[in-house]
């Protein structure tokens, strides 16, 4: 397990970048996230650059663009890197917790800490094959 | 250079949230400080694979920070969001301050000390930034410079 990157999001990402790059950051990647179809860009301090382009990939910060209408601005969740996300998941529902939105992509998840940060997983390597139970288990708050 | 320390969560329980990050997810407690002057309990956790890639030092990174306000009203006061700041290391804080306050950002907490400063981003968010060590040694225009506005922990 290691960390990832914390997403932000924001209604203005020009302006988020602006400000970022007078701190010194680097972008190392950008994309598009399909699912909502917003512009993402993750930055690296000039420190942690070359890790950040590295397939470790970390550790960065992601600033993701959505209108003020889609939800609130601001720090969304910290990611991790998990060997096996089906493990981390299992052990997450045996001490009593719900799952945010469970692995049913074999390769993401989320979950929500005591104090209400959201922490996501991504698998390491090669996603999982989609598997029961997560497949049928619907996202919980 | 700019590097990555840890973005902060503010918890009510600190029990219960290292229960979760350590004995559930298998992080590991790097660091814990009682602070008198700020009054909170600061508990550095940081994910095993990290572990290589840093050593044990003042402040270790990347980690995450579980922050315990002593006093209910404060931890009111800053119950707007889970999170609070974004940390990062700066080679040199009092150019990087010169820098955000020559494109317009106000610095909520000048480095008096020559080694902490808070300041908030366009979005609300608090960076904080981290003279690496040693400190400077305290020097003007921040010595007089006070704190300015709110910043989210």
């Amino acid at each position: 397990m290691h960390y990832l990157h914390t997403t932000i999001f924001t209604a203005d990402l020009d302006k988020t970048r602006a400000f970022w790059d007078v701190l010194d950051m680097r972008t190392v990647r950008e994309l598009v996230v399909p699912k909502i179809n917003a512009r993402a860009v993750f930055l690296s301090g000039s420190h942690d650059e070359e890790s950040g382009r590295s397939e470790r990939f970390a550790p960065t910060i992601a600033l993701v663009e959505r209108s003020a209408e889609a939800g609130p601005v601001g720090i969304s969740h910290i990611c991790f890197r998990v060997d096996d996300i089906y493990a981390t998941c299992q052990g997450l529902l045996d001490k009593g917790h719900t799952l945010k939105m469970p692995p049913r992509d074999g390769f993401r998840a989320m979950v929500r800490g005591p104090e209400g940060a959201v922490v996501e997983f991504h698998q390491a390597g090669e996603r999982k094959v989609p598997q029961e139970p997560w497949l049928s288990m619907a996202d919980g708050v | 250079m700019l590097e990555y320390l840890h973005t902060m969560i503010k918890v009510d329980d600190l029990d219960r949230s290292l229960d979760f990050y350590c004995n559930t997810l298998g992080m590991i407690e790097v660091k814990r400080l009682e602070d008198l002057e700020e009054r909170c309990t600061a508990v550095f956790v940081a994910a095993p694979g990290d572990m290589a890639s840093a050593p044990f030092d003042a402040r270790f990174a990347p980690a995450i920070e579980l922050y315990k306000y002593w006093d209910e009203a404060e931890r009111d006061a800053h119950r707007s969001s889970a999170y609070g700041h974004l940390s990062f290391r700066v080679d040199d804080i009092y150019a990087a301050c010169t820098a955000l306050r020559d494109a317009g950002r106000t610095i909520n907490r000048p480095p008096r000390d020559g080694f902490k400063a808070y300041v908030e981003t366009v979005d609300g968010l608090t960076v904080e930034l981290i003279q690496r060590r040693p400190a400077k040694t305290p020097a003007e225009p921040w010595l007089s410079l006070p704190d300015t506005g709110h910043w989210n922990g």
